[in-house]
């Protein structure tokens, strides 16, 4: 594409960086703040440097904050020996959309892939072995994806884990609320047989 | 039973448009060498697989030079009910595949709704080639009627090439990560064990079933057995990666389990390989083949397609004839057949007028019925 200014393709090659958004998306984006007042597109820019200067992670799980703990943290109502273990942060706003979980998380960062380059030392593993062992955690939950490699990650913390002294468990795995039988993948339905669970009256 | 009603093409491999009507039971494709009758058995190949049977890619797969997508549609008939597929697989974009219109979420939905068993002639790499081809065939057999072991097989594989990568990383860094090659090693044992059990127990199903055939298609008395051999046959899988540790770090890469088995071909006791004759070997090839078939029917309930490329100009006359009288007696589901004699085949099917054939003319890049 050929730009009739540096400072729009200055512009469209930033915002193309984006995932999802090409080169035409990014010079749609560009044209718009053109149109609007000079001080829509101030106000835009302000927000990301503020963002990206003064964003805080919590120091204690990871998690996104404004200050040095997050909300989640120095929430005293929340039970502070129950740590969920989660990828990153859209798993945590998942989980707290469910409104089931009053515990802690801990953001990893990611999920051990020698073949990506990322092994257990360039993620958040090392911080939630020593938090467990400080806090006297109860008990660590592992909500990674159902994937090879989110396999490998449990299997690898909780065997980090071992003699810690604190109960280790998975989210369960099987068929989906409102899912029918037939249309499960035969993979995730004979697992649900073979890990079937005792029925319990709720 | 199911049979393919009709075959339409788009732009696949040498044909710009074809538009086949199929004989339930038997169909003959003729022409000359390089008239395109193979890419026809391909193209049936690829509807029941989503790909070709020569290993081709999928941009291969597309009339070279006069377009970037190739479309398939079959018409089946199972029983009572019509079932339309449609594979299409443009250049860039992700291959799909339809039945009745609806996706499949996965590829591996497909695989083993149609089964089939192609004959052609490269199949002798089964005999010649290294383990790589037997365990091929062997896998693409199995997972014809077993997704579970498909599903452990590519995780297998997943878990292999990450534990590869870090091993790798181990020696460049100096520094082994102990817990973590465990977990691999674990990961490995849980999947590969299973797949050893499979592989173990399919063979010894498979075996008397081949054994049978053969003795039918050689017409004597010769033994032959097939062999599965593992690494895990000796020690558990745990022992096994314990015992390899030391190894697997030197050489960077997982020097023993389930991705090293092999099976072996013997004839009256001696390597099929080395010893056996061309007869022999064709002969084992076809029993294998033929066995594959018994066994898929067994197992899915289902005659399988048989795609038999080039069969008359590879076999000899009395392996020929025991083949056709299976086909006079419909051993088989629907067949497919190529040559290059019309009358050869026409006077083979002038014997069993009780078997429904139809013939097709195939030409450079065009078919028409005869």
């Amino acid at each position: 594409m050929n730009y009739p200014s540096v400072l729009i393709e200055e512009a469209v090659n930033e915002l193309s960086k984006f995932p999802g958004v090409g080169k035409k998306s990014a010079m749609r984006m560009v044209l718009h703040l053109l149109k609007q007042k000079e001080h829509e597109g101030i106000k835009l820019g302000e927000a990301i440097i503020k963002l990206r200067t003064q964003i805080q992670y919590c120091e204690r799980c990871g998690n996104v904050s404004d200050s040095s703990r997050c909300n989640i943290c120095a929430n005293p109502k929340r039970d502070q020996q129950l740590i969920c273990v989660v990828e990153d942060l859209r798993d945590v706003i998942a989980i707290e959309n469910t409104n089931q979980f009053t515990g802690t998380y801990h953001i990893i960062g990611g999920l051990i892939s020698p073949m990506n380059g990322v092994g257990p030392d360039t993620l958040n593993i090392a911080s939630l072995l020593l938090r467990v062992q400080q806090e006297q955690t109860q008990e660590v939950i592992m909500a990674l994806s159902a994937t090879m490699e989110g396999d490998t990650t449990v299997f690898y913390i909780s065997k980090k884990l071992k003699d810690a002294g604190v109960r280790v468990s998975t989210i369960s795995r099987g068929i989906a609320i409102g899912g029918e039988l037939e249309y499960a993948d035969e993979i995730t339905l004979g697992r649900s047989i073979a890990l079937r669970v005792p029925y319990q009256h709720s | 039973m199911f049979h393919l009603q009709s075959l339409r093409l788009h732009y696949f491999k040498n044909y710009q448009v074809a538009q086949l009507n199929l004989c339930p039971e038997v169909n003959c494709f003729v022409g000359n060498n390089g008239a395109g009758k193979t890419n026809i058995l391909d193209a049936i190949y690829y509807f029941a697989f989503t790909k070709s049977y020569f290993g081709n890619n999928d941009a291969q797969q597309i009339k070279q030079g006069e377009s970037d997508y190739f479309f398939i549609e079959v018409q089946v008939e199972k029983g009572s009910v019509t079932e339309n597929v449609s594979i299409a697989y443009k250049v860039g974009a992700k291959k799909t595949v339809k039945i009745n219109n609806n996706e499949h979420q996965k590829l591996g939905d497909h695989i083993g709704l149609y089964p089939l068993v192609m004959i052609a002639p490269n199949d002798i790499l089964l005999i010649i080639e290294g383990s790589e081809e037997r365990r091929k065939f062997i896998d693409g057999f199995i997972a014809q009627c077993d997704k579970a072991y498909l599903f452990n097989l590519l995780a297998y594989n997943r878990i292999l090439d990450q534990r590869n990568k870090l091993l790798k990383k181990c020696a460049e860094l100096g520094n082994t990560d102990h817990t973590l090659l465990q977990t691999y090693n674990e990961q490995l044992v849980q999947y590969g064990t299973s797949i050893y059990q499979t592989r173990k127990q399919f063979t010894s199903q498979f075996v008397p079933v081949f054994q049978e055939y053969y003795q039918l298609i050689s017409g004597g008395s010769e033994s032959v057995f097939i062999d599965y051999l593992s690494d895990l046959t000796a020690q558990p899988y745990t022992d096994l990666l314990a015992q390899q540790q030391a190894t697997d770090l030197a050489a960077m890469r997982t020097t023993k389990g389930t991705h090293k088995d092999d099976w072996v071909f013997y004839i009256k006791g001696q390597l099929l390989k080395k010893m056996g004759s061309q007869g022999q070997q064709k002969s084992f090839i076809i029993a294998l083949k033929l066995a594959q078939y018994s066994y898929l029917k067994q197992q899915t309930g289902l005659a399988p397609l048989l795609l038999l490329d080039d069969i008359f100009e590879k076999l000899d006359e009395q392996r020929l004839q025991t083949l056709l009288s299976m086909i006079a007696h419909h051993d088989f589901g629907q067949i497919f057949i190529t040559d290059t004699h019309i009358q050869r085949l026409q006077a083979v099917f002038e014997t069993m007028p009780q078997v429904a054939v139809k013939f097709f003319n195939v030409q450079l890049g065009t078919i028409s019925d005869i």
